[in-house]
């Protein structure tokens, strides 16, 4: 025998080989050690930065219940993921980005052990033990390495919010493994009614986990159903077993099923959405054909400079054919599709692949109108992918003689730990990170605002970190300069607009032919359908014209809000903006202010900041039964409670 | 899997003892920001008074034998205020901590008796079982009224010495030489429940029933104890018998003693067969935004299909009884049956018959352990079919017990400050009287009567039956509160109604009057009202047959104006209704004084003397007394 499989090998070349697997595994660990401090940046600070309801030391024990619904992301507010940032907060006492990513970090160990363990059940399965791979373990081990390892998987690890995608992750990979490990044993043994139960009920109680951690985790039965229909093929007790064939098949529909109903009964649920958005459901789901096989190229041919934060310079596929690459995208699908469906039997893993590929993706890359592009999405689906790839190493060294396994696999985990260093440092400092995303993706206007806004912080900080005068400049105008990119790319961004005219009115109010920006801020309001971004937008601006009452331009920004609300009387947002607006202006009565608030009450009775906004005016009024009565509203809105601890605070000072 | 499978299954005894220390810590860590939370209506009455028994050792037995709250007078939930007011500061938050310690205790007493009763049903379910139930038991956020309501003592030790009873029992029949010590035990305990709280008397057949369908006369050694079965038929089959002749014999005393209540017995009993499912779902699957102390809103059941829910709720009712009886049949069915029996014998006093206020979440601090031990029963039949499911069935029983854990702790919360407590009483029951009525109250002592005027509205519009009168009584009394000038044309407004009833609501006239008593709203015209009560009441023409204690407390206004003439035919009026009442009597002597009725007054001396020597009078009296026989 010749070593082409390591199994063969001696014991001794074994030790080394998995020792080499050992050392670049700690090198990937050690690049993303070095890389916890980046900051905290995009939805960290609306989950996690700015959520004063996570922020608790724990003596209260209501205060966890409070904390972990304290996120207003999915459905379900992730409860399980939150109830972690809370512990993460009331053991090191802050919200610091080393703490939180190095939570991450230690999520992302244990999901690979995750993957190590599902990879073997994998490959032991009833379709592919016939597969000449060798040494199934470890295969097992080059697919949790590549998993770990995988430079993609950084802006999920790194992006501390993402905590969330790696707890559905991390339990639905262990129900998966729950599956498989029981299901070996059923395709030998059989299993009593009993042990069938346990098994449900097991899976079931972590599928309400991920769940709770992140919506994607209600993929894990129709991911189950996957691993039944292409890898255990209905086998039971060494025979196949029809009835359990059909019923995986059936079940395999059933959710396409499902979708279909819930667009053929109630299609607003889903169309509903893209009234806030720049795309249809029809441009969304072209795109996502490219998209899809983009993620793909992505994990089996790392490109990091392709890779990045954002990636809202994505071309949108208007039809078919524009761009072209999209009927292709769609033919190419539909043929693996059909291909791995037709030979399923004879590539079984082949078919696996696939269906958990894009099962996996179904939710985020389908047809609900989140947006286009994002890294973190491959999280899950990625796991058969790496699965797929060890087992085609295995095979090829098994196949093609000169091919040794042990150079094979060091050099693609080298090759991936080297892209992982390299990735994880540009994340590890915030204005490495927006400029490298902004030299990857020059057409992103988020790319270019990011790096705008990290370089505008630090010419706001430029004494406190040592920076000349000059140096300074040149920071206000690099900050300048890409907001400018990013208004040129896009046009209709009002955040662009509003930072272009807080800079220009602080530091650039001598420039030559200056533009009226508030003028095209007031054209743009009357053109755009606003997104929460815009409102970010105008709230920005609004603090800047709170801050100092006497600035130039101030009382047109408030006309342009007086309008607004005029024209939008029921538009909640716009009311708040101009009660925040006015709050800090001594000219305007508490009791005026009230009235704002009371207008934004009536529109929108959810909005729980209004009632604090309320209390906070009654108190300066001394008005302690208005306190009573804004107290109750409040309550009345928050139906979970999850302002208990705000409430109880009104009534202590 | 494997390694989990082997959790469950032999618990050693330290994880035991740390799982139990744990649940424990964890309540008390729920509960504890609730200690600083208000006293509460019926705790006024009750537990503001505690006298110190070291300093007056004469009050503290009035204190204890006095209480009228039941046909016993609860003297060991009095004699249990009594102690720890000798032992701590005396405020509210010490007895909400003595609440809370009982609550633990009380969570101890149900696990030791769920473990007593899953070891027979079968040794290897016991430990973890037992206390991830007592645990739901403990954490259910329908007992934060309970624990937090200083008052519910009674119902609290009430279950201490009932679960005591029931655990004695076991011990007695679990023995394996029977002792008559632990039969002793139960009868004590017993005796020590009923004298906390009167209901604990279904501990006698929760007793019977628990040997008729848990242990079906069986002994240690397996040998049927066929003297036992008889008797135990025998006293089920006498209790019942006496049950249906008593009420067949008192039918029409029962009828009548609903008069005072807004429904009737037939209504009564129509709307509890709605409560039961309700108490059932908010005990299983809690929705705390309806929990609070004021249930007064509930809809009442006129027939059976008023509403239409009373239809459906027996015949759930109905369905129940029959899948019971089915379940007889069987040696699960039997502990399931028990464990229904559990929860509605527990509440056989409280939600039956009795001219009781329809809905309180304490009654079912005792019958909620039954609710537990269906859902363990259920488990562990679940078990004994699919022995695999085990310890997975115990990770859901602990994840349910830690979603009850959250909702408590809101619950707790919310009982923690005073001003939450008033507006999320009246967030979560918009149609109670007393919830409207409380932030009337609260809004017109922040000095905002129009709101205070909304709510009183509210109040009045939530109870169709309220006097007029009783609303405007309210509304003058809301003025005071906030201290809005009333003129005397307001007291126009009070008219004499048809029935010949002027004011029904003693407690506001009561509350009104206080205030005025104590001048707290100089801007009420105390004279002008005076006069308006005196010209229905003590004027010729005067036919107002109101209640005793309205001429209580306008004698105690017309005290405070000095009119001495008015406040005697006030009280004499009062004590005419009320021969043998010493408040009255000593008023009345107060009044005789000061008006120079010295043959009256010496009179009503000899007769006060009578009265004492008959030991009815307090120590207070006594030395009140004392200082007129020394003028």
């Amino acid at each position: 025998m010749k070593w082409r499989a390591i199994s063969d090998s001696s014991a001794g070349k074994k030790r080394t080989f998995y020792l080499c697997v050992g050392i670049l595994l700690l090198a990937g660990l050690i690049a993303y050690s070095f890389s916890l401090t980046g900051a905290l940046f995009f939805d960290d600070r609306q989950n996690l930065v700015n959520n004063g309801l996570l922020q608790i030391d724990g003596s209260r024990f209501d205060d966890w219940r409070v904390a972990a619904l304290s996120s207003g992301a999915g459905i379900t507010r992730r409860p399980v993921a939150m109830l972690t940032f809370a512990i993460n907060h009331a053991v090191f006492g802050d919200i610091s980005p080393a703490h939180l990513k190095a939570v991450n970090l230690l999520i992302h160990i244990a999901i690979s052990l995750l993957v190590y363990a599902f990879a073997t059940s994998v490959l032991a399965s009833p379709a592919l033990n016939e597969l000449d791979i060798g040494d199934r373990r470890l295969w097992s081990v080059v697919a949790a390495a590549i998993w770990f390892l995988h430079p993609l998987q950084v802006s999920t690890v790194l992006y501390a919010v993402q905590r969330m995608a790696q707890l559905s992750t991390l339990f639905v990979v262990a129900g998966l493994l729950v599956f498989t490990r029981y299901r070996l044993r059923w395709a030998l043994q059989g299993a009593s009614s009993g042990e069938v139960a346990s098994a449900v009920l097991w899976i079931a109680m972590l599928w309400l986990l991920a769940i709770f951690s992140k919506e994607n985790g209600v993929l894990l039965p129709w991911l189950i159903v996957v691993t039944e229909v292409s890898l255990f093929q209905g086998i039971w007790r060494k025979q196949t077993s029809l009835g359990l064939l059909r019923v995986g098949w059936f079940a395999l529909f059933l959710p396409l099923m499902g979708l279909g109903l819930v667009l053929a009964l109630s299609p607003d649920i889903v169309v509903g959405g893209y009234s806030y958005r720049e795309f249809s459901l029809e441009e969304r789901l072209l795109t996502q054909a490219r998209i899809l096989w983009q993620y793909l190229s992505w994990l089996l041919l790392p490109d990091i400079r392709a890779m990045g934060f954002q990636h809202d310079d994505v071309v949108l596929s208007k039809s078919l054919l524009n761009p072209i690459t999209t009927l292709l995208a769609v033919f190419s699908w539909v043929a693996l599709l059909w291909a791995s469906w037709r030979y399923r039997h004879a590539y079984p893993l082949v078919f696996f692949a696939v269906l958990f590929y894009l099962v996996a993706h179904s939710l985020e890359s389908s047809m609900f109108p989140l947006e286009m592009v994002y890294e973190h999405r491959n999280y899950l689906p990625s796991v058969a992918v790496v699965v797929f790839v060890a087992a085609v190493f295995g095979l090829m060294t098994r196949q093609i003689s000169v091919l040794r396994p042990e150079f094979l696999v060091i050099g693609v985990l080298s090759v991936l730990a080297i892209l992982l260093g390299l990735r994880t440092y540009a994340w590890s400092d915030e204005l490495l990170r927006s400029r490298v995303n902004v030299e990857n993706h020059p057409m992103s206007p988020r790319a270019h605002f990011f790096y705008a806004n990290a370089t505008f912080q630090q010419y706001r900080d430029g004494e406190k970190l040592g920076y000349s005068l000059e140096e300074q400049k040149k920071l206000a105008v690099r900050s300048h300069y890409h907001f400018e990119r990013m208004y040129d790319i896009d046009s209709t961004s009002l955040t662009a607009v509003v930072m272009l005219h807080q800079l220009e009115s602080e530091l650039f109010s001598q420039m030559p032919g200056r533009p009226d920006r508030l003028k095209t801020l007031s054209d743009l309001l009357e053109l755009k359908r606003l997104q929460s971004s815009d409102y970010s937008a105008l709230g920005s601006l609004v603090q800047y014209y709170s801050r100092d009452l006497g600035r130039n331009g101030r009382r047109r920004f408030g006309l342009m809000l007086e309008d607004l609300v005029e024209l939008f009387p029921n538009n909640a947002e716009f009311l708040v903006l101009k009660y925040e607006f006015y709050a800090a202006d001594t000219e305007i009565s508490p009791i005026d202010r009230l009235a704002i608030l009371e207008q934004v009450a009536v529109a929108n009775p959810h909005r729980m900041q209004v009632y604090a906004y309320m209390i906070a005016e009654n108190r300066k009024l001394g008005d302690w039964a208005g306190i009573h009565k804004a107290t109750l509203r409040w309550m009345e809105a928050d139906q979970s409670r999850r302002h208990l601890r705000a409430l109880r605070q009104v009534f202590n000072r | 899997m494997t390694h989990i499978a082997q959790f469950s299954g032999k618990v050693r005894f330290p994880l035991r003892l740390v799982l139990a220390i744990l649940t424990l810590a964890l309540t008390a860590w729920i509960y504890f920001p609730g200690l600083s939370g208000p006293a509460l209506l019926d705790d006024f009455a009750n537990v503001g008074v505690i006298p110190n028994v070291i300093s007056s050792p004469q009050e503290g037995l009035d204190y204890l034998f006095g209480n009228r709250s039941g046909p016993l007078g609860r003297p060991v939930s009095m004699a249990s205020f009594l102690i720890e007011r000798q032992f701590t500061d005396g405020s509210v938050r010490a007895s909400k901590f003595v609440n809370l310690s009982l609550h633990l205790l009380n969570g101890c007493l149900v696990y030791w008796l769920l473990l007593l009763l899953f070891r027979h049903v079968d040794a290897s379910l016991t430990s973890v079982l037992a206390i991830l139930l007592s645990a739901g038991w403990l954490l259910s956020p329908m007992y934060v009224s309970t624990v937090l309501y200083v008052v519910q003592r009674m119902a609290m030790l009430a279950a201490t010495f009932g679960l005591l009873a029931l655990i004695s029992y076991c011990m007695w029949r679990d023995a394996t030489r029977a002792s008559p010590v632990w039969a002793l035990f139960s009868v004590i305990f017993f005796l020590l429940a009923v004298l906390s709280k009167e209901n604990a008397i279904v501990i006698v057949p929760l007793i019977l029933l628990l040997e008729a369908l848990w242990y079906d006369f069986t002994a240690v050694g397996r040998h049927s104890l066929d003297k036992a079965r008889v008797a135990v038929y025998a006293m089920i089959i006498f209790g019942l018998l006496t049950i249906v002749m008593l009420l067949v014999l008192g039918h029409e005393w029962l009828v009548n003693s609903f008069h005072h209540r807004p429904f009737t017995l037939s209504e009564r009993l129509l709307t509890q067969s709605r409560i039961f499912w309700d108490y059932l779902a908010q005990l299983l699957l809690p929705d705390v935004s309806r929990m609070g102390v004021y249930h007064d809103d509930i809809v009442l059941s006129r027939s059976i299909a008023d509403p239409i829910y009373t239809l459906y709720a027996l015949v759930g009712l109905a369905l129940l009884a029959s899948i019971c009886l089915k379940m007889l049949t069987y040696q699960y069915g039997r502990y399931f049956v028990y464990a229904i029996l559990f929860f509605v014998i527990g509440h056989s006093v409280e939600s039956t018959v009795f001219p009781l206020e329809l809905y309180f979440e304490h009654r079912n601090y005792l019958p909620g352990v039954g609710v537990f031990l269906v859902l363990g029963v259920a488990i562990a039949a679940w078990i004994k079919k699919w022995p695999q499911i085990k310890s997975v069935l115990l990770f859901y029983l602990g994840a349910y017990v830690v979603l009850l854990a959250f909702q408590t702790s809101s619950q707790v919360e919310v009982w923690a400050s005073e001003p939450l407590f008033v507006l999320d009483s009246v967030k979560a029951h918009p149609r109670s009287f007393r919830a409207n009525t409380g932030m009337a109250t609260r809004m017109a002592s922040l000095g905002d009567i129009s709101a205070a005027r909304h709510y009183s509205a509210s109040a009045h519009s939530a109870n169709q039956s309220e006097p007029l009168n009783d609303y405007l009584l309210r509304e003058l009394a809301l003025s005071c509160a906030a201290d809005e000038s009333v003129p005397s044309q307001r007291f126009e407004l009070l008219e004499m109604s048809d029935n010949g009833r002027f004011i029904t609501s003693v407690q506001t006239l009561h509350a009104l009057v206080l205030m005025l008593q104590d001048d707290s709203c100089p801007k009420f015209d105390r004279y002008g009202f005076a006069d308006r009560m005196e010209h229905f009441y003590l004027s010729k023409s005067a036919t107002a047959g109101d209640a005793p204690g309205v001429f209580f407390s306008l004698a105690i206004l017309e005290n405070s104006l000095q009119r001495y003439d008015n406040a005697y035919n006030y009280i004499e009026t009062y004590t005419r209704n009320n021969p043998n009442d010493i408040k009255g009597l000593m008023m009345k002597l107060h009044f005789l004084v000061i008006l120079g009725k010295t043959k009256e007054r010496d009179n009503l001396i000899s007769n006060l003397l009578e009265y004492n020597k008959a030991g009815l009078l307090t120590v207070a009296q006594q030395r009140t007394l004392d200082l007129y026989l020394d003028m």
